[in-house]
């Protein structure tokens, strides 16, 4: 077959409105790489097309683009590499998965494309005709490099004037049978083409992402629960979450408040997820967006760790752990102490329905536990390092050297890998000295292991991932560098544990991160070069993206995009802020109570200043409300009832009886904008009155 | 995404800054609302020992509205709103004496406190004293004997650092003549509570000392002595 595959290949057809409201059309190639996903340049598909259409070149059937609100919704778009993937209806009936071109060449090799360049297209009685031509040269291999990222440069046997080469971006790159990337624009006066690399293309993980068939599927107008299944778990705990969730939208939602949740969770098995690149970048995805998850940490399988520990980066709350086995004191102390701080619910067993050991009743306790606690306490938190991997840069001199200097190792610390530590470390000290290797018992400073340990996994300059004997801490942690830094882990494993494991989720582990073989005779003999690719690929300098396994910065990738941002205080306006303040330390009801809320403020001096540092913050709101947004408060009504509630907070602070004549003058104006407002609510005044 | 708890403290909130403000038709108003919104979930058995607490707080808010526009008034209307405090306060003492898991004393001694502001001289009456059409007569010194006992126990387990509980201890050991005033306050005082406390206790402790009755003395010396050792507000948050 000839590449590019005409049944495939497609002409780009984009419609929109000019400035004068009259249609205008654009047009490129485009390709498609499976069978609804059309790629083609981002250039060829205004950001205002109101229509996209990709005429088959084999048929002359137009298949038409996905639109959301009026407009052409890509399923994925990045402006700054100029790509993009269409989804098109109808899809094609039966295509073979697109054969890669993961490697950049090592020598010049020749090219070919066809697509529909300005050049090849005539005008006859107003319509344009587009004709295809095959187009063709010799890449380069040392062209494209230099500054800013890679590109492919290709010669074109038959040249044409610059603005000739219009409509051929986005046609296929192919070099034999392989798709090597995408053409992207024309240079030295259309005598050569650019086209954008497929090895960066493929370190994309939206673009992974979006080539994998939908496999998560959730609403996006109604809360919801992601059950993440391991490979050795039952049914059970798909059962009794979905039992769970329709006894907690029955009984717990007037306590927590909200919405209903689906009544059936979304179910997401490791295995599944560990297929391919672009379904654990989906479970990515799932795991920022799903409000409330239960993991099976039944045996606490590798997989479903590392996908904690994502979690962990990615969402404060709520997310529950739960193991078929009821574990006892022994047991639980020999866990990895930042698996000991999560509190584990059981899910297996048999018990009456109305024994509180019942997992039904269990689980749906603790989603209401979770999701009340996640919003009386700003500060929530049921697994570890979300605080700590956000910490800022370390400031001090020597934490400053310390976390970029080092290499920060996460490994086992049982006594049988004593021997792999002397011979790793020993290896990583002599390729990246001056800096040292260093263990989480290694980390200089003086705080809580817990903190510096997240800390640190986002801040090191170099993290070094040792999978030998397969630790759940370790695991967890991986997914802690995964989702945190934008320099992925270099992953090793002693090559004894690595070659064919009997536990098939570590196979696919091993397949999709592909761990560098160590033996601890000459862990040298492989390590060096993995070390030597792995600064390669943090910097883009690698040249290699192979198809079925992760790009190193993947999964920080999506959780960059998909991180819920909304429920984070670091975008909380101060107002807020401040009121949170006041909750964190008081509590909501704190007269009722009897019992002074803050501890040791039983001593006069401390109470007398958290007093007046609780009033000041509620005065405080005020000021930045009124001072900041004047004009909204004119027309907002849930502003407005913000402010009100900050007025009524405020009164209850400041005593009536006051001689401050600033507080009297304040206490004046709350009361004037609270009397409005109630007013307003029984019909009479705009309530708008402030000052 | 506020709770049903969230806009209830929000109208107690509203409603204490109303009484604090002597609007007590609107903070009164308020109050019945919040006991609207608490009611119909008290039949919610995952809310229902929630709602209690609310009720009984919102019930007991609302005695102490009723009590404080009684004070300001005088003759009938006073009569009025004592009334309407008292059932306010034995609405509390129901849902606090009930089977919902409510420990509190809040209306259990303020609806003798009120019935005391409508007739002191049931303090010294043998048997059971009658208050008016539909308010429930009572033995009032049988009663503050039995509350005494109740917030005693209170104070044993669960209220064992609570200075509410230590303040209407004192008053019934006042009242009874159990202690003098020094000595029933000190507990209270050495919790250090928070200015608020020191005010609603004073807010008790007034009226009942402007009463003319043989107990005026002891109070009025108790509210001296609370209001000497009052400082502003540099006591506990």
């Amino acid at each position: 077959m000839d590449a590019p595959d005409l049944a495939r290949l497609a002409l780009i057809i984009s419609r929109r409105h000019d400035a004068s409201g009259r249609d205008k059309y654009e047009f490129g190639t485009g390709y498609f790489v499976t069978s609804r996903l059309v790629l083609t340049a981002s250039h060829a598909i205004p950001e205002d097309a109101l229509e996209v259409w990709a005429r088959l070149e084999s048929t002359g059937v137009r298949h038409r683009a996905d639109i959301a609100d009026g407009k052409v919704k890509p399923a994925w778009r990045d402006a700054r590499i100029d790509a993009v993937l269409l989804r098109v209806s109808p899809g094609l009936a039966q295509v073979e998965p697109v054969a890669w071109m993961d490697a950049l060449p090592e020598s010049d090799v020749p090219w070919r494309t066809t697509g529909y360049p300005d050049a090849a297209s005539e005008t006859i009685d107003d319509h344009t005709r587009f004709t295809t031509a095959v187009l063709k040269g010799m890449l380069y291999s040392q062209g494209g490099g230099g500054q800013g990222p890679r590109e492919l440069e290709l010669t074109v046997d038959a040249a044409a004037p610059k603005e000739g080469w219009r409509g051929v971006s986005g046609a296929p790159v192919f070099v034999g049978e392989k798709l090597a990337g995408m053409i992207r624009q024309a240079v030295f006066e259309g005598s050569r083409l650019r086209a954008l690399p497929a090895p960066v293309l493929l370190a994309v993980a939206g673009f992974r992402e979006a080539l994998e068939p939908e496999w998560l599927n959730w609403p996006g107008d109604q809360r919801w629960m992601l059950v993440l299944k391991s490979t050795q778990g039952a049914d059970e705990l798909e059962n009794r979450a979905k039992a769970a969730l329709k006894t907690f939208n029955a009984n717990y939602l007037p306590v927590t408040g909200g919405e209903a949740f689906q009544q059936e969770p979304v179910i997401a098995r490791i295995e599944d997820a560990l297929i391919s690149p672009g379904r654990w970048l989906q479970l990515a995805k799932a795991l920022c967006a799903a409000p409330v998850m239960i993991a099976d940490v039944t045996q606490f399988e590798p997989g479903v760790m590392i996908a904690l520990g994502v979690r962990a980066v990615v969402r404060r709350a709520v997310t529950l752990t739960s193991t078929a086995d009821r574990y006892d004191e022994t047991h639980l102390r020999q866990l990895p102490f930042n698996i000991q701080e999560t509190k584990l619910t059981f899910h297996g067993g048999k018990f009456a329905p109305k024994d509180p050991n019942n997992p039904v009743t269990v689980i749906s306790q603790a989603m209401r536990d979770g999701l009340l606690e996640s919003r009386l306490h700003s500060r929530y938190l049921d697994l570890p390092a979300y605080d700590a991997v956000r910490c800022p840069f370390p400031e001090t001199a020597v934490g400053l050297q310390a976390a970029r200097e080092s290499v920060l190792v996460l490994c086992s610390f049982q006594p049988d890998y004593s021997d792999n530590w002397k011979a790793l470390s020993d290896s990583l000290l002599t390729y990246y000295a001056p800096k040292q290797p260093l263990r989480m018992l290694d980390l200089g400073s003086p705080r809580l292991v817990g903190q510096a340990l997240y800390e640190y996994i986002r801040w090191a300059g170099t993290c070094v991932v040792d999978w030998t004997s397969w630790r759940p801490n370790v695991f967890f942690e991986l997914g802690v560098r995964l989702a945190c830094s934008n320099a992925g882990p270099v992953c090793v494993i002693d090559a004894s544990e690595a070659d064919s494991p009997a536990d098939p989720q570590k196979q696919q582990l091993l397949e999709l991160f592909r761990p560098a073989r160590y033996r601890r005779e000459d862990p040298d003999a492989t390590l060096r070069a993995e070390f030597l690719e792995h600064e390669r690929r943090v910097s883009g300098m690698a040249r290699v993206s192979p198809v079925t396994s992760l790009p190193h910065d993947a999964t920080y990738q999506i959780a960059t995009e998909y991180f819920a941002w909304e429920d984070d205080d670091s975008t909380a306006l101060p107002h807020r802020l401040l009121k949170a303040g006041v909750l964190d330390n008081l509590g909501k009801d704190p007269q009722r109570a009897g019992v002074p809320p803050v501890l040791f403020s039983v001593n006069p001096a401390f109470a007398e200043r958290v007093r007046t540092s609780m009033q000041e913050r509620w005065i405080a709101a005020w000021y930045y409300v009124t001072g900041r947004f004047p004009n909204e408060l004119k027309t907002d009504p849930a502003l407005r009832r913000e402010l009100k509630d900050l007025g009524e907070n405020m009164l209850l602070w400041i005593p009536s009886d006051t001689k401050d004549p600033h507080l009297k003058k304040l206490m004046e104006e709350v009361l004037s904008y609270i009397d409005a407002y109630d007013d307003s609510e029984a019909g009479g005044a705009d309530g708008n009155h402030i000052g | 995404m506020a709770t049903i708890s969230d806009e209830i403290r929000n109208l107690k909130t509203q409603a204490k800054n109303r009484r604090d403000l002597r609007r007590y038709d609107r903070a009164a108003s308020i109050l019945t609302r919040a006991i609207a919104l608490a009611t119909p979930d008290l039949a919610n058995s995952e809310l229902r020992s929630q709602m209690a607490e609310e009720l009984a707080d919102c019930n007991g808010l609302l005695g102490g509205v009723q009590r404080r526009w009684a004070l300001e008034a005088e003759g009938e209307e006073r009569r009025l709103h004592l009334m309407e405090s008292i059932r306010a306060y034995d609405a509390a003492w129901e849902f606090e004496s009930g089977d919902y898991g409510v420990v509190n004393s809040y209306g259990m001694l303020n609806r003798l406190v009120s019935r005391l502001l409508l007739n002191p001289d049931s303090l010294f009456a043998e048997g059971a004293t009658e208050f008016g059409r539909d308010l429930r007569p009572l033995s009032m010194r049988a009663q503050l004997q039995e509350a005494g006992q109740r917030i005693e126990a209170q104070l044993a387990r669960l209220r064992r650092d609570d200075y509410w509980a230590m303040a209407d201890l004192a008053l019934v050991n006042v009242l009874l003549e159990k202690q003098d005033a020094i000595s029933a306050y000190a507990g209270f005082l050495q919790k250090s509570p928070p200015d608020y406390a020191f005010k609603s206790v004073l807010d008790v402790l007034k009226p009942l000392a402007e009463l003319k009755w043989k107990l005026a003395d002891t109070l009025r010396k108790a509210t001296r002595y609370l209001e000497q050792r009052a400082p502003g507000r540099q006591l506990a948050v």
